[in-house]
């Protein structure tokens, strides 16, 4: 009895699975591990996935939709191991040295990157103070005051600003804005913390006003409706009662914005000015600078050695810390979500 | 009906420009008879007060009785406020607000702040003020700034857009788009540029497309659990806001060193495409999920499985919407530089051809070797320093703002027409 049930089982839709699975895992490990692919393993899974294709169409196809649904968690995976692989060994010999450290030093091979952190701060506060209030009245304008035909424009418009490549933002940026800045302030030096936290406000906008329109959104009507129905304005009704019951979804928008500006790096690659060191005084937004990510994106290319190690360090931090970020405002939305469900 | 508080405050506010238009005609009269007594930038600074102070007076006379003042009028007063702040801006060493700091960064930030300070209190005052029923008066106000607010970011853009089309057209050509940089014969041209930046398109969409929309089909059709399409959602937004560097990063890491040691294009396009596989997954999601259930019942209730519901009932119920994600999607990693610089391009490679005369006529060769990108050569001339050839980086800008505004407004089209057209 045992044995036909077994006999059940292993039928040839289950045997053609199975070789098919296991040599596209060895197939897999082999390229990850040992950098080596095996053409003739390769070959092998394609002709399962044929026959397979040809006898049992439905279920391979689920199987094949199954697989690339663990696509993009396995690439995720496989970058957060990577970077954590490489990285790791920057932070290991003096982690709090080389995270608020003050010289980063290629010449004499001495990696820290607390310059680096502080102008990723800098830059970053400087972008959400501009893209914050900015985006979020927006998204208000957008939401609530803008007729519908008006909404069909703007929508798409911001969307728009998103789609400038970033390198297009950065040589306007350097050529326009940072020489503007320079003439206008006469500072001596063209690249500063200012300016690319001023296009980095614009590129972070979109982010922002898209999602706390989601938000305002996802408010449902009839609770304004309700303070209407008592006589208050417009407006009132808005910053009374959406506003509040979105601010979660905002906080996500903001968070999410936050993050976007952290990662952004040609623009302010270009418009940085490369100086590995603190500014003096710690507040002075004109001096030239370096973020975490003008960091790698300038020196990868001249990198060796130990020096790739510490641009490593530098972007496995980059990675957790725009990972945690855009977790808590995943997090966020979804509770938000959930409370406009049941309520 | 005018309050009287209201008509004292109007004839102030004209005795007051009288006075004003009579300074600056005096001003002008002195500036004819004696060129030069006063500075140039005084002159500025006052023309930039006076242009506020116009701004200021039109909202102020706007709102003096319950007449809605169109919104034509209040752009008008902005307008003036902000070429008052531009003509005060180009001359500020007149620190009328902090004027013993003058010099000084800070000082001259601070001054720049607080006038666009004055300004707008001034004008939330004029439209608090002046108006019988406050809380009207406040929702007109915001409805006006929040509009100003949309306003700021789209004038960046337009400017940002309509500078590069100003600059870049009288560099492009025939000559500048199809032929390659020949130092030799003193041309530029970004032919490899431009063909390099379609075969990174073209291969990572080739990659992501199929993975991406496979993964939304199992989720909305399959996958009966949520806490499943949660975790796909999860990390797909994780991928999504994943830096651009560290995209390139993990490329120089992990697929360089497994393909063929230096920059290949097939590098970039795969890093390209993952990259491109959230936006699909999510949008390809949404879209699949927006077709009614009564399209999957009825498919099934005449005896279809659902494989071949799927493929004959919901996919191409949803295709549009698909197309549109994609579409946006490849707008946006067109431009990316940060991924490919160190894994797919070399400026000054000849285009990636795949066609070839004789049998097979098509080969893979180029897949594995370097090739440009209009992005990349963009950030190669910022490294080589701008002077020299900034005519070519405007023509490359403006070559590479016109290719992904037009897969942006190609998407927004599609999206737009099949939303009118959708019968559910």
């Amino acid at each position: 009895m045992i044995n036909d049930q077994l006999k059940e089982k292993i039928s040839p839709r289950f045997l053609l699975a199975s070789v098919v699975f296991i040599s596209f895992s060895v197939l897999f490990t082999f390229f990850v591990l040992f950098q080596t692919f095996n053409v003739y393993l390769f070959l092998l899974v394609v002709a399962g996935v044929v026959i397979g294709w040809i006898f049992y169409e439905d279920s391979t196809a689920k199987a094949l939709l199954f697989a690339a649904s663990t696509s993009a968690g396995t690439i995720l995976i496989l970058i957060a191991s990577f970077l954590f692989i490489r990285g790791l060994p920057a932070f290991q010999e003096d982690p709090i040295f080389f995270i608020i450290g003050s010289e980063w030093d290629v010449y004499g091979e001495v990696y820290s990157l607390g310059p680096m952190i502080w102008g990723s701060i800098i830059v970053t506060l400087g972008a959400t103070a501009l893209a914050a209030p900015l985006g979020v009245s927006s998204a208000i304008f957008i939401g609530k005051f803008a007729p519908k035909w008006l909404r069909g424009i703007l929508k798409p418009a911001i969307e728009l600003l998103a789609g400038i490549p970033s390198v297009v933002y950065g040589f306007l940026g350097f050529v326009l804005l940072n020489r503007a800045i320079m003439d206008y302030f006469d500072i001596s030096n063209l690249g500063q913390y200012f300016a690319p936290s001023i296009i980095l406000g614009f590129m972070a906008l979109p982010t922002i006003a898209s999602v706390a329109e989601d938000a305002i959104d996802a408010v449902p009507t009839h609770l304004e409706k309700g303070a209407l129905a008592l006589g208050v304005t417009k407006w009132q009704a808005i910053k009374e009662v959406t506003l509040p019951s979105a601010s979660s979804g905002i906080t996500a928008a903001l968070i999410l914005g936050i993050g976007r500006a952290m990662g952004e790096t040609m623009a302010v690659t270009m418009m940085i000015g490369h100086k590995t060191a603190f500014p003096s005084p710690l507040y002075d937004i004109f001096e030239p600078g370096e973020t975490l990510t003008s960091l790698i994106a300038s020196q990868i290319g001249e990198a060796s050695g130990q020096s790739i190690d510490a641009l490593m360090g530098a972007g496995l931090l980059l990675f957790f810390v725009v990972l945690a970020l855009s977790v808590t405002s995943r997090l966020i939305q979804s509770r938000l979500q959930r409370r406009f469900r049941q309520g | 009906m005018i309050s009287a508080r209201e008509k004292a405050i109007r004839y102030i506010m004209i005795v007051l420009w009288l006075v004003l238009a009579v300074v600056s005609l005096l001003i002008s009269g002195w500036l004819v008879v004696e060129p030069g007594a006063i500075s140039s930038e005084a002159i500025s600074a006052f023309g930039g007060i006076l242009l506020a102070g116009v701004g200021i007076t039109i909202i102020v006379f706007n709102l003096g009785d319950n007449y809605q003042p169109p919104i034509s009028h209040f752009l008008i007063s902005i307008l003036l406020l902000l070429l008052g702040g531009v003509v005060f801006l180009f001359f500020p060493d007149q620190g009328v607000a902090l004027p013993n700091l003058e010099g000084d960064i800070t000082a001259k930030l601070a001054n720049l702040l607080l006038f666009l300070l004055v300004g707008f209190a001034g004008i939330w005052a004029g439209l608090l003020f002046f108006r019988e029923n406050p809380a009207q008066n406040r929702e007109l106000a915001v409805k006006y700034f929040t509009w100003l607010s949309v306003l700021i970011p789209l004038g960046v853009l337009v400017f940002f857009v309509s500078y590069t089309i100003i600059e870049g057209s009288s560099v492009i050509n025939w000559q500048f788009i199809s032929s390659s940089t020949n130092l030799m014969m003193g041309k530029v041209g970004i032919f490899p540029a431009i063909m390099g930046t379609f075969s990174l398109i073209i291969g990572a969409t080739v990659l992501a497309v199929p993975l991406g929309v496979g993964a939304a089909v199992f989720l909305t059709e399959y996958a009966k659990r949520t806490w499943i399409r949660q975790a796909v959602g999860v990390t797909a937004d994780c991928l999504w806001s994943t830096p651009s560097i560290v995209f390139g990063l993990f490329g120089y890491v992990f697929l360089v060193p497994r393909i063929t040691g230096h920059s290949t294009l097939l590098a970039g396009q795969i890093i390209l495409a993952a990259m491109l596989l959230p936006l699909t997954i999510a949008t390809s999601t949404e879209a699949l999920s927006s077709v009614p259930d009564e399209f999957r019942s009825g498919s099934l209730a005449l005896g279809a499985s659902r494989w071949w519901t799927i493929r004959k009932v919901i996919l191409p119920s949803s295709v549009p919407s698909i197309i549109t994600g994609i579409l946006l999607g490849i707008g946006r990693i067109a431009g990316e530089t940060a991924p490919i610089m160190l894994i797919a391009v070399a400026s000054n490679t000849s285009a990636p051809s795949f066609l070839t005369s004789s049998f097979p006529y098509f080969q893979l060769g180029s897949l594995f070797r370097e090739v440009d990108a209009l992005p990349y050569r963009m950030y190669s001339i910022y490294k080589a320093g701008v002077g020299g050839s900034i005519d070519e980086a405007w023509g490359t800008a403006l070559v590479l703002i016109v290719l992904v505004l037009m897969f942006y407004g190609l998407g927004i089209t599609v999206r737009s027409y099949y939303r009118r057209r959708r019968g559910w």
